[in-house]
């Protein structure tokens, strides 16, 4: 890590690059066929579920769980069942997902031309959009 | 959805925009520390992060290092630095016969401009202010008690001639050309003592030094002016003018000094501050012969303590406040007694004095440290770089030593959580986690 020390920005600059744990790095990805045959497999979002998964882990945090000692419904678990609501819905219902596939994608495809069938082995040659939607 | 649903919602959805709006603007973000408003204040920058990261220790730490391991590394990048300031179109030529006959004369006051040679080495003051029994200081001391004689020194001769209080001093062979004389001077000087420069920050600290010397109050006053344009260059600012508001503070300071008690504002308040010619002599022995940090910073912390003794009613968490305090003011010291030490100190006013000769036919325009600062302003805003650039990359690489304590179980953590993130996902993908869900 070279650094200019009579320079402000350089020294912040030097913090910055530790302080963000860069090093650590990404996962490794997860392959291909693993996604298309897991996929389906999943049971998608529930707000339900993520609500009363975050409802039981509240003692973690040392907070009671359940009804008021008067017996009333906990209002900060009602709440915590609204804003789970909230989120999944904006995901499930406003986020936009975009895929963006790189070329080099090796291709086969087959066709037909005025003189019979041909069979094409190549690769794709432009940058590809596609949408997605969280379920 | 109802129609009433519908409706309530149109209504339930303003009114969440208007909570929204009523929240205004979120509160603007305070600054606890100064520096950060502070445009290029590097070090002080850096002595927050580390303050920030591993408190009041890593300050003591800092300073100890300083005073232990920086001194020591800094010398020959120093002196690479001022070589290069003293390589000059001249630099082929050949040394001039007359130079090399005569040398140049220089009255003593105009070298010695805080009055190091009228002590005694040998005295409690000289003990502590002259450094190395071989360096310039002793040799031209030996020369001043052997007036009339050359002494050696380096590649030099002194003589100290009585009736006008003044050196000769010329070449004593060997270097050709002007420029390997002034290299060969730098590469064998001892340009920065130690236990001097200890001395230094502790009197500019306490005063004990300029007290029991019998320094004028003119005399110190003086110096403090060289001083504060030397912290002005540190700052970026080569006006060499001192704002006339400054001149009464200086006075004050020089006051102070001249009594041995300085007054400082270390974050809660004026706390005079003293120390005896035994704690100082002491304090400064100890630590002139240590490298290791912690005592070191433990050592100069403990003058505080001492001397503040006289002040009552000073909580724990007060004195915590006044050592960071402490720190910071000395590091910044410390600084400038570095950069005092590659340019006003005897053994380099002589370069000066014989660069002067050699470039105005041997005539030397040396006045006041003060109006010579204008005279090698590039000379002296280097070094001061370069003196900057080695105490900012010495704190800079302490507070990454002691963040990367800091991050190690973080990144651990992130580790151990990416891991299961990924193994999450698998699990998920292959349909393991119904399984497991199913058996549990």
């Amino acid at each position: 890590m070279a650094i200019d020390f009579s320079n402000i920005d350089a020294i912040i600059g030097g913090f910055t690059k530790v302080l963000s744990l860069s090093s650590i790095g990404g996962p490794p990805p997860v392959p291909t066929p693993l996604i298309l045959v897991g996929i389906p497999l999943r049971s998608g979002l529930s707000p339900t579920k993520i609500a009363s998964r975050i409802i039981a882990r509240k003692s973690e945090a040392g907070l009671p769980v359940g009804a008021l000692p008067s017996g009333a419904n906990n209002p900060d678990e009602i709440m915590e069942r609204i804003r789970i609501e909230e989120i999944v819905k904006a995901i499930q219902q406003d986020m936009i997902i975009s895929v963006a596939v790189p070329p080099g994608i090796t291709l086969t495809a087959a066709g037909i031309s005025p003189t019979g069938p041909v069979s094409v082995f190549g690769s794709t040659i432009t940058f590809t959009k596609g949408y997605g939607v969280a379920q | 959805m109802s129609l009433a649903d519908n409706k309530r919602s149109v209504f339930t959805t303003i009114g969440s925009y208007n909570s929204l709006n009523q929240q205004g603007k979120s509160p603007s973000q305070t600054d606890l520390y100064p520096s950060v408003n502070n445009k290029n204040d590097i070090v002080p920058f850096l002595l927050d992060v580390l303050k920030t990261v591993a408190g009041s220790v890593a300050l003591s730490e800092a300073i100890g290092g300083m005073f232990g391991s920086l001194i020591n590394k800094a010398e020959p990048q120093l002196k690479t630095a001022l070589k290069k300031q003293f390589t000059q179109s001249n630099a082929s030529e050949p040394l001039p016969s007359t130079f090399n006959n005569n040398g140049i004369t220089v009255p003593v006051k105009t070298v010695d401009n805080n009055g190091v040679l009228k002590n005694n080495p040998n005295s409690d003051v000289g003990n502590l202010t002259y450094g190395s029994t071989t360096n310039f200081n002793t040799k031209a001391y030996d020369a001043i008690l052997n007036s009339g004689t050359f002494v050696n020194y380096n590649n030099m001769q002194i003589k100290y001639n009585q009736s006008s209080d003044s050196f000769q001093i010329k070449p004593a062979g060997g270097s050709t050309t002007v420029g390997s004389f002034f290299d060969d001077y730098i590469d064998n000087v001892d340009l920065i003592d130690k236990k001097s420069l200890l001395s230094n920050v502790m009197d500019n600290f306490y005063g004990t030094l300029a007290k029991t010397q019998g320094k004028t109050i003119q005399q110190i006053y003086n110096e403090l002016q060289t001083e504060t344009l030397l912290n002005q260059v540190l700052d970026d600012d080569d006006s060499f003018v001192i704002l006339p508001e400054k001149y009464d503070e200086l006075l004050a300071k020089a006051r102070e000094m001249a009594n041995g008690s300085v007054n400082y504002d270390l974050g809660c308040g004026l706390m005079p501050s003293e120390l005896s010619l035994n704690d100082f002599s002491k304090t400064v022995s100890s630590i002139s012969g240590s490298t290791d940090p912690f005592y070191i910073g433990n050592q100069l912390g403990a003058t505080i303590d001492q001397s503040t003794n006289a002040t009552q009613d000073l909580t724990t968490e007060n004195k915590e406040t006044i050592k960071d305090g402490f720190f910071q003011k000395i590091i910044r010291i410390f600084t400038v007694k570095m950069l005092e030490a590659v340019t006003t100190t005897p053994q380099v006013r002589v370069l000066f004095a014989i660069m002067s000769s050699l470039q105005n036919n041997g005539v030397i325009k040396l006045n006041s440290p003060t109006e010579d600062m204008k005279n090698f302003k590039t000379c002296i805003k280097c070094m001061a770089k370069e003196i900057m650039r080695l105490v900012a990359a010495f704190i800079f690489l302490l507070a990454i030593s002691y963040l990367i304590k800091l991050l190690k179980p973080i990144i651990k953590k992130v580790i151990k959580e990416k891991i299961n993130q990924y193994t999450g996902v698998i699990t998920s993908l292959t349909g393991a986690n119904k399984l497991t869900d199913a058996i549990i």
